[in-house]
């Protein structure tokens, strides 16, 4: 029975791959901590990140731990790591400048040998469990205004390796053509800028058009297009949108092409609303 | 995955709406293809305190760009008051009363991946925050569960600002029973408040409104599910700004083998701590 159950999920998985946004094969042994894909904004009053602790969440102690962020340019180039020993169960992180005003990064968690020896050992059945590091980052406008949250979206990234300067390991698999909706009607004298992150290791072509230029049903061929977009493997490109009202959609081979959006509107220079989709 | 959409009543000033749109919001495409629209409505049920059936509030249709917007305001809601938004065919017929609450729509085609959201937005000082929510299915058929969540929205404040936490639960079936919201601090497991409660309702904790916490909060309930949003506005001296997101739930810890599993290890840590009572 226990071999059944993972052999049918494991078949089901690669029946309908063509859906699935990541692996449909099994992980190998010690794949411990993978994480989503996270942005940085240098342009910003500041930045936090809140990492999670699993080993503490699961055990209800404080647990030490090191939270590491890895940073990627936008051409997906390795730029440094940032580590911050913490044994809470959530840490908030003050993102370092890590030398490009434009970034993406991910969040894994490492545990020393003797502090996994003492987890298994009094956690036995919670000790091989993955874990996925989801987070949450927090935008704030202005010196004078709250922190934007938004918690992470797609990935399945992780570091080959702790002493790996900067070497991944990929889940995210590209799949066949997708239309990606978010649903959020945008209004024309709002300024959003679209961040989309590419979790895989190949290159990624996105295509951004208007949904609903005239609030008629229409063909893909004469959906207008707003914008054209190579994204490197673990890099990240923005796509501004301004004066458009109405819909967009994203067309990828991306299963998940979800953007991360920030809209700014006139008159509020100390706020904006950040959201995934 | 179907799904109902909450539109919650908020106090401190904040209203809510939701945006429910007609077009898929994933498909896997054939070249020549546009997203698709349904010709869906959304029907608005509420569920009055200590009456048996739902009823029918609303039921409004896509205008011409292809979305339907509800607002608290339009409502009158209270804090702690929430109607439910279900998505139903043009064609269907929606009952004034229904003593359980009619199955949602689905925008699905195919396979592709991410539940079926609409954007729900909270306004406050002229500003809007949303995120892209919805509350499965699933979930609402449940008639007991558990809940346990965290703090670390909390670091989206700043001194001055306070946070709205709104824990949203949707029962198909609905139950009288009161339901009890805990919230304790995690090191030393000190009960700091309890948050009386009911399905097809929500919990409404402002903080810090008094809570001096002494190390992270744990939020639990243990009769019945529930989705945390937390709202963290300015202090009301400055200029407005606000944030709004949901916490994961434990399911989302985990690698996608290992949720179930890992969900349940977790839950059953907090669920079982013994709490200190003040």
């Amino acid at each position: 029975m226990s071999v059944i159950k993972p052999l049918r999920s494991t078949l089901g998985r690669i029946v309908h791959r063509r859906s699935l946004p990541y692996t449909s094969l099994p992980l190998r042994p010690g794949d411990a901590s993978f994480s989503d894909q996270f942005l940085y904004r240098g342009d910003l009053a500041g930045h936090r990140f809140v990492a999670e602790n699993t080993l503490a969440l699961l055990s209800g102690e404080a647990v030490p731990v090191t939270h590491r962020l890895s940073f990627f340019d936008v051409e997906g180039q390795f730029l440094g790591h940032q580590d911050t020993p913490s044994s809470r169960l959530f840490t908030a992180i003050d993102v370092a400048d890590p030398g490009a005003e434009l970034a993406s990064y991910i969040h894994t968690s490492h545990y020393g040998p003797d502090i996994l020896r003492a987890f298994c050992a009094a956690h036995p059945t919670a000790a091989n469990l993955r874990r996925l590091h989801r987070g949450y980052a927090l935008y704030r406008r202005s010196g004078r205004s709250v922190y934007a949250a938004v918690h992470g979206n797609v990935g399945g990234i992780r570091l080959a390796g702790w002493g790996a300067a900067g070497r991944t390991r990929h889940l995210a698999r590209r799949r066949g053509w997708f239309l990606y909706t978010p649903q959020i009607r945008f209004a024309a004298d709002q300024k959003v800028s679209l961040y989309l992150l590419n979790p895989c290791r190949q290159r990624e072509r996105i295509t951004v058009m208007q949904a609903t230029p005239s609030g008629q049903a229409l063909s893909r061929s004469e959906l207008p297009v707003l914008s054209r977009l190579s994204v490197p493997g673990r890099g990240l490109r923005c796509c501004r949108l301004e004066g458009i009202s109405g819909y967009v959609t994203l067309r990828s081979r991306l299963p998940m092409c979800r953007p991360l959006i920030f809209i700014e509107a006139d008159g509020h220079p100390d706020h904006f609303d950040v959201f995934h989709t | 995955m179907t799904c109902y959409y909450p539109l919650p009543g908020l106090s401190q000033g904040i209203g809510s709406s939701l945006t429910y749109s007609v077009f898929t919001l994933n498909e896997a495409t054939g070249a020549l293809r546009a997203p698709q629209r349904h010709r869906l409505d959304l029907a608005l049920y509420r569920r009055p305190e200590g009456a048996t059936p739902w009823l029918l509030v609303d039921r409004l249709s896509p205008d011409a760009c292809g979305d339907i917007v509800a607002r608290s305001e339009d409502y009158s809601l209270g804090p702690g008051d929430l109607l439910v938004a279900v998505p139903v065919s043009q064609e269907a017929r929606s009952e004034p009363q229904a003593a359980l609450l009619p199955l949602p729509a689905s925008k699905r085609v195919d396979r592709a991946p991410v539940a079926e959201r609409c954007s729900l937005a909270f306004h406050w000082r002229g500003i809007n925050s949303s995120y892209q929510g919805e509350f499965p299915l699933r979930m609402a058929e449940l008639s007991r569960g558990t809940m346990v969540s965290f703090d670390p929205l909390l670091h989206a404040s700043v001194p001055g600002a306070l946070t709205l936490v709104c824990l949203v639960n949707i029962s198909r079936r609905d139950d009288p029973t009161p339901l009890r919201l805990e919230v304790f601090e995690a090191h030393s497991r000190r009960l700091l408040r309890e948050v009386s409660w009911r399905r097809n309702g929500c919990a409404l904790l402002a903080l810090p409104d008094g809570l001096e916490p002494d190390g992270e909060l744990v939020f639990r309930s243990t009769d019945a599910v529930g989705i945390p949003i937390f709202i963290t506005i300015s202090g009301a001296d400055g200029p407005a700004s606000m944030s709004v997101e949901h916490t994961h739930p434990p399911t989302e810890l985990f690698w996608e083998q290992d949720r179930i599993a890992g969900s349940r290890a977790l839950k059953t840590t907090w669920l079982g701590a013994s709490l200190q009572c003040p």
